[in-house]
């Protein structure tokens, strides 16, 4: 209320960590009504730079699923489909037939789950992935490979991409796609599986052998791009060279390939504008504390620069008092003192808000800092809910219902603790939030929420009554009725309108493209906002590319923090099978399964260094070692490992809380368990989408302790 | 009579440890017991290394050494085949394991669920503590704890006698599969009647050449294994002098 | 003065014992190395080592009440009384050894004779009361030879049972081959007259020489027997090391070949046998006291040691899914409550004895009918 005195709303904030898809409220509406910019979700520690190839290319900003059973080829780029993906029950559960028809090869500096059971592990130089990409996509071109009914031909039938010469464009009549000779002329023309084995550190034989194996496969031939080579400072065009393979041999949108997500009908909330007054509005319109938009910071999501989330800067946002200071802010599941890079920064950061407030399962990183902590309900147990999943060809909304009585006192996150904070304001003379509310009626009997339980209840039947109210039929599965949805649980979609997509995707042209008429048209775009041309857009955010390579998947040299002489090796993180969305760091099983990563060991948390590397360094199995990076340091313990490149260390991501929980830590808010990989890795971000950059990112250097 | 047997399809498995973690729920086990449980193994020299994984668990032999070393029948053989072993008669003498050629039997050195005996808050008047939450979620010992175990053994076996895999034998009394069968989301374990001609087993059994662990030494297992965790391909070669 | 010191000494070796107890009982075995795969260590090592020395005294005791050999009869209360403090002290290890102790009714309940462990128990059962009764005969002045076959028998069960009940385990090999259905009843014998002479001698230099010179030679020639034994077990000993460890490929016996060449290895083969079988074949020394003492100590020194190394060969290479997240071999190093449970052997043996010197007069020579 204060803050509405002084016309400040601006000044809360609300961060978002895991979430159900009844977020809007608490994210979107109630921060609107109050009168704030500043939602801030976890989006860009996550996964941004991954979505940023497929949608300048084929115009789809989303995870994608991948028609594995269909494959005859699965080139995986970074991506751990069996311990750290989306829909690994899936994976897991037809992999074992999909390695019997499949050729999978796997890029990864270090030998994951999937890798164990692949065909060709390609354990690349990290951050070099751009690379082996547009080799890849060279050997496809040259050989005859790409998939014709998909891009097209030459107009004679003759091959005209022959190493080294440029092609007129007017030779070639595409057909679903945009701009494959120019990206030839362009980029690809010399980037020959030679030119790539030095720079990937992979043999050239291996690099022919898989680009043929893929290119004889299509249009059955993924490939499937995961975050390594994406979440990296210059991953945005090794995303798109990564993900246009699909576009050579016909792979996206086809049998065998890679998909978009299934339509799905749920519904949105009602909208807040009217219960916004002019406080709000006027809060509403100040620039983001992420500073997402700036010149150095496009985030342009899905085309609009300034509309991706830069999470991680809001630390930094928030600690310059740049664009203003932070006055309340609200957080919910989520830890970004812990889990965004350089957590230091949010240490100071969140201690500098003078009213901060956490909902969360776990005491951790982020309540320490928090002048009151919400204690949240289980998301399986105790909490309405939905979330929405895709695989094997079909869209999944599952419905999450509290099934256990409450063992404390505490409150859903996204539902009933908004609608309390909307009674304790209408009660202090503010009720646009609550009459907000009072909206979300029952959709069976149009009564209006009168307590915090009904308006959970009704906000989650409200925004599926689609998929369950019969009268109101769009597809998928159908149901007589709330009462047999609730009971059945989960919404099926129609199959997966397999090529539909073809010449209709959501990208300027219409089509798949090698020449990214979109990218174009979105960096022209930020480049206007701020007056400047491209080039200067793409020195702005630390990228090589100049002129119309800028608009093309192209190879960019990573830029990876740290002197070679002085930090020796390059840092690999990855993630376990066992944390998948977090939060198992306080449970024994969580360090009595370690070992189910491979290279990883019982109630330790190591580092895994190639025999060869440890041996110069005096360095055995099981001693305890500092990491040091150009930002930050951790200790750990040391593992030989055969799986790891030699001049890479890799360590897994999961442990080092110090707070969290009684097992998590050490000891609880003194001692860390373990090191927290974050705090090596510098704040460095892929700008174009706004993503944290978490691979290739950082030189280290080992000293035994 | 049914001599039950299991099929572990090595080529379905993915090495999630599934089946560890849902046998640790339905059987109470406390931290560092296996009772489902694996050997991997990282093999080659970089750049050329595969990790390997195969899935352990008692495997039930018909000719148990186990079995046969123990002085009082606490451990014995049921009718079913099934290796079964019964606390109140154990002298925790540990011969079994001596005995036991796959490491799959387990000695309760102290009270299980240390972690969950703790009293103490972490955050006083905020967090309960380990006991409390037990109790208030009514638990036994641990706030998961799986009543259903009780029906032919004890809950939380006591500490100074040994414990193993029994192939859930209190689930296949009720018509239910074990548990890291049913939670294996690979379908990588089958189970079943090594009697019944017709049974998944003898199917995978005819069609497969299987192995089983350690067979020199005579054993006769239940459990069998079939095909290979890495189904890689390679490239095709007759390799040179 | 002396004495109390003494008592009080076992005294503290007892107590500790009972320490140990209470706490193995209240808290668990996890006071002892604690891990999955070192399963028997120095407690049941040194069970061990006192049932084969117990088994020996019999073989002792039985010469000359089972074979007739007279000159022996003048050793035989001491012999049998030792026996029974001996076979004591290796119940107390046994006992806090096992998990479970109180269950070991069931051993009577729902037997398994296809355990080597059942018919030890059995045999064991037997056995004291067998001892309890011979001596109890002896100490009136009556010695029985029935009684007198059936612990000559019992000791030869026991002692080769044990070799049965570690050559079973066909997956540690290490233990393994009836090879020990040999080597441990000769060991025992050996250690049995180690204890005897031991305790005799030790006994006279402290009250002064009580028996004849006839005793003097039988001590002689015990002592030359002692010496034969540790020739001999040394031959087997280092055949056991070829064969096992040296000429064998088998993965298998990996543990054996990682404890040649471990301290209770070394202390075995030099101090155990080595060097009495040296000391023993000279006649100077062997003819002392001293000497005698030294050697018969030495002896059972390197048995304790070997019986420690034996069972650590057949458990610090962890089988099957042990294996996981484990080295080849696991290192052991006992914990001080497994040292307890040790003295506390010693203690009872030591003091169950030292009662018999005081109040049986272990010295009188039987009457043999």
């Amino acid at each position: 209320m204060e803050l509405r005195d002084n016309d400040e709303t601006h000044k809360y904030m609300l961060m978002r960590g895991r979430y159900s898809y009844l977020r809007d409220i608490l994210y979107d509406r109630m921060t609107k009504i109050i009168g704030s910019p500043n939602n801030i979700s976890h989006s860009s520690i996550c996964a941004e730079a991954e979505k940023f190839g497929p949608y300048y290319t084929e115009g789809y900003w989303g995870y994608r699923q991948y028609d594995v059973l269909k494959a005859h080829y699965i080139l995986l780029w970074g991506a751990d489909p069996l311990a750290a993906n989306r829909q690994v029950s899936y994976y897991s559960k037809v992999w074992g037939d999909v390695v019997g028809k499949a050729t999978i090869a796997i890029v990864e500096p270090r030998l994951s789950a999937s890798a164990g059971k692949a065909d060709e592990w390609l354990p690349i130089i990290p951050g070099q992935d751009g690379a082996l990409a547009v080799a890849i996509a060279h050997i496809l071109l040259v050989q005859g490979l790409w998939y014709r009914p998909f891009v097209g031909d030459f107009t004679d039938g003759v091959n005209r991409f022959v190493p080294g010469k440029t092609v007129d464009e007017s030779g070639f009549e595409e057909i679903y796609t945009h701009g494959v000779v120019r990206w030839w002329n362009l980029e690809l023309k010399d980037k020959t599986a030679e030119w790539a084995a030095d720079i990937t550190g992979l043999p050239a034989e291996q690099i022919q052998r898989v680009a043929e194996g893929y290119g004889n496969a299509a249009p059955h031939a993924i490939s499937w791009v995961g975050g390594g080579p994406c979440m990296q400072v210059r991953g945005g065009y090794s995303s798109m060279a990564c993900h246009a393979l699909n576009g050579l041999v016909g792979a996206a949108d086809n049998v065998g390939g890679t998909l978009v997500s299934n339509k799905e009908y749920t519904g949105k909330f009602p909208a807040p504008d009217e219960f916004m007054d002019e406080i709000a509005k006027k809060g509403k319109k100040h620039e983001k504390i992420d500073q997402r938009g700036r010149l150095h910071l496009p985030a342009i999501k899905s085309g609009k620069p300034g509309s991706g989330v830069v999470t991680n800067n809001a630390a930094d946002g928030i600690l310059n008092e740049d664009p203003y200071d932070i006055k309340v802010a609200i957080g919910y599941m989520n830890n970004f003192s812990f889990s965004a890079p350089q957590p230091e920064r949010w240490e100071r950061a969140l201690s500098k808000i003078p009213f901060l407030v956490h909902i969360t399962t776990n005491a951790s990183e982020f309540s320490w800092f928090s002048d009151i902590v919400l204690p949240d309900t289980h998301h399986m147990f105790e909490k309405w809910g939905y979330v929405k999943s895709i695989g094997n060809g079909y869209r999944h909304v599952t419905l999450m219902q509290p099934i256990v009585k409450n063992v404390w006192d505490y409150k859903i996150d996204e539902t009933e603790i908004p609608w309390l904070i909307a009674e304790k304001l209408a009660q202090k003379g503010f009720d646009n939030l609550l009459r907000h509310f009072q909206t979300y009626q029952d959709p069976e009997t149009g009564k209006a929420p009168a307590d915090e339980k009904e308006f959970a209840l009704y906000a989650l039947k409200l925004v599926t009554q689609n998929l369950w109210d019969p009268s109101q039929y769009k597809g998928g599965d159908k149901f007589s009725g709330w009462e047999e949805f609730s009971k059945i649980g989960v919404w099926n979609s129609d199959p997966y309108p397999f090529r539909k997509r073809w010449g209709n995707m959501k990208t300027k042209t219409g089509m798949f493209e090698f020449y990214s008429e979109t990218l174009k048209a979105a960096l022209q775009s930020h480049a206007a906002n701020h007056g400047v041309t491209v080039n200067e857009v793409m020195k702005a955010t630390n990228y090589l590319a100049r002129g119309e390579t800028a608009f093309i998947p192209h190879y960019e040299e990573p830029f990876t923090l740290g002197d070679e002489k002085e930090y020796p090796f390059v840092h690999v993180d990855h993630k376990s099978r066992l944390n998948r969305e977090g939060r198992s760091a306080n449970c024994t099983w969580y360090y009595d399964f370690k070992d189910l990563d491979p290279g990883e060991e019982l109630w330790a948390d190591v580092a895994k260094i190639n025999p060869i590397d440890a041996r110069k360094l005096g360095i055995e199995s099981g001693d305890r070692i500092k990491i040091t990076s150009p930002t930050g340091s951790l200790i750990c313990t040391a593992k030989h490992w055969e799986g790891v490149r030699p001049g890479t260390v890799a360590k897994c991501f999961g442990q080092g809380h110090w707070a969290y929980g009684r097992l998590a830590s050490e000891e609880f808010g003194k001692k860390p368990r373990g090191g927290n990989n974050n705090d090596i890795i510098p704040a460095q971000y892929e700008a174009l989408s706004g993503s944290s950059a978490y691979y290739g990112v950082t030189r280290i250097k080992i000293v035994k302790i | 009579m049914p001599r039950y047997a299991m099929v572990i399809d090595r080529q379905r498995c993915v090495g999630c440890g599934a089946c560890s973690i849902a046998c640790r729920n339905e059987n109470n086990l406390s931290e560092g017991v296996y009772w489902s449980h694996k050997i991997t193994e990282t093999s080659g020299v970089f750049p050329n290394v595969r990790f390997h994984y195969l899935p352990t668990l008692c495997n039930h032999c018909t000719d148990a050494p186990c079995v046969r070393g123990c002085p009082t029948r606490a451990m014995h053989k049921a009718e079913n085949g099934i290796t079964m072993h019964a606390p109140k008669k154990c002298i925790g003498c540990r011969y079994c394991m001596i005995n036991c050629p796959y490491g799959v039997i387990y000695f309760n050195w102290k009270e299980s669920h240390q972690f969950w005996k703790n009293k103490q808050v972490l955050i006083p008047e905020v967090t309960s503590s380990p006991v409390e939450e037990t109790r208030k979620v009514g638990g036994t010992v641990i706030p998961y704890y799986n009543p259903e175990r009780e029906a032919t053994l004890a809950g939380i076996r006591p500490k100074g006698v040994v414990e193993k895999c029994t192939f859930c034998d209190h689930r296949i009394e009720n018509g239910l599969l074990p548990r890291c069968v049913e939670a294996c989301p690979a379908d990588a374990r089958i189970f079943g009647d090594l009697n019944n001609p017709q049974s998944n087993v003898n199917h995978l059994l005819g069609k497969f050449k299987p192995f089983r662990l350690q067979e020199a030494l005579g054993t006769d297992p239940a459990v069998y294994y079939i095909r290979d965790f890495s189904a890689s391909n390679y490239p095709r070669t007759k390799g040179a002098v | 003065m002396k004495s109390k010191i003494w008592f009080g000494i076992l005294g503290v070796g007892i107590l500790l014992g009972l320490w140990t107890a209470f706490r193995v009982y209240t808290v668990g075995f996890s006071l002892y190395a604690k891990t999955d795969v070192l399963v028997w260590t120095l407690p049941l090592s040194t069970y061990i080592f006192f049932s084969l020395t117990s088994a020996g005294l019999a073989f002792v005791s039985s010469i000359p009440v089972v074979f007739g050999v007279h000159r022996y009869d003048i050793i035989e209360k001491r012999t049998v009384y030792l026996e029974i403090a001996v076979l004591l002290g290796s119940f107390v290890c046994l006992i806090l050894h096992i998990g479970s102790p109180l269950k070991v009714i069931y051993i009577f309940l729902s037997p398994n004779p296809s355990s080597p462990l059942w018919w030890l128990a059995m045999l064991y059962h037997v056995y004291l009361v067998a001892l309890l009764i011979a001596f109890w005969r002896i100490n009136i002045g009556k010695v029985s030879k029935p009684i007198g076959i059936i612990v000559f028998l019992i000791a030869i069960g026991t002692s080769t049972t044990l070799g049965w009940l570690m050559g079973m385990t066909d997956a540690r090999p290490s233990l393994n081959a009836s090879f020990f259905s040999v080597y441990f009843p000769l060991t025992g014998f050996g250690s049995g007259i180690a204890a005897l002479l031991l305790v005799s001698l030790v006994y006279e230099q402290l009250r002064g020489p009580t028996g004849s010179d006839k005793l003097a030679e039988l001590y002689n020639e015990l002592a030359r027997i002692m010496g034969m034994i540790a020739g001999v077990v040394l031959i087997l000993f280092l055949w056991r090391t070829i064969v096992g460890g040296i000429s064998s490929t088998s993965e298998d016996l990996r543990a054996f070949q990682h404890m040649i060449g471990s301290i209770p290895y070394h202390i075995e083969l030099w101090l155990g046998l080595v060097v009495p079988a040296v000391l023993m074949l000279i006649p100077q020394i062997r003819k002392t006291s001293r000497g005698k003492i030294a050697a018969g100590f030495l002896f059972l020194l390197g048995m304790f040691a070997g019986r420690l190394e034996f069972v650590l060969s057949g458990v610090i290479r962890p089988l099957g899914q042990m294996t996981e997240g484990r080295p080849e071999f696991v290192s052991y190093m006992p914990t001080a409550y497994e040292v307890f449970v040790t003295l506390a052997g010693f203690s009872v043996m030591l003091l169950v004895y030292t009662l018999g010197e005081r109040y049986f007069n272990l010295h009188a020579t039987p009457e043999q009918r």
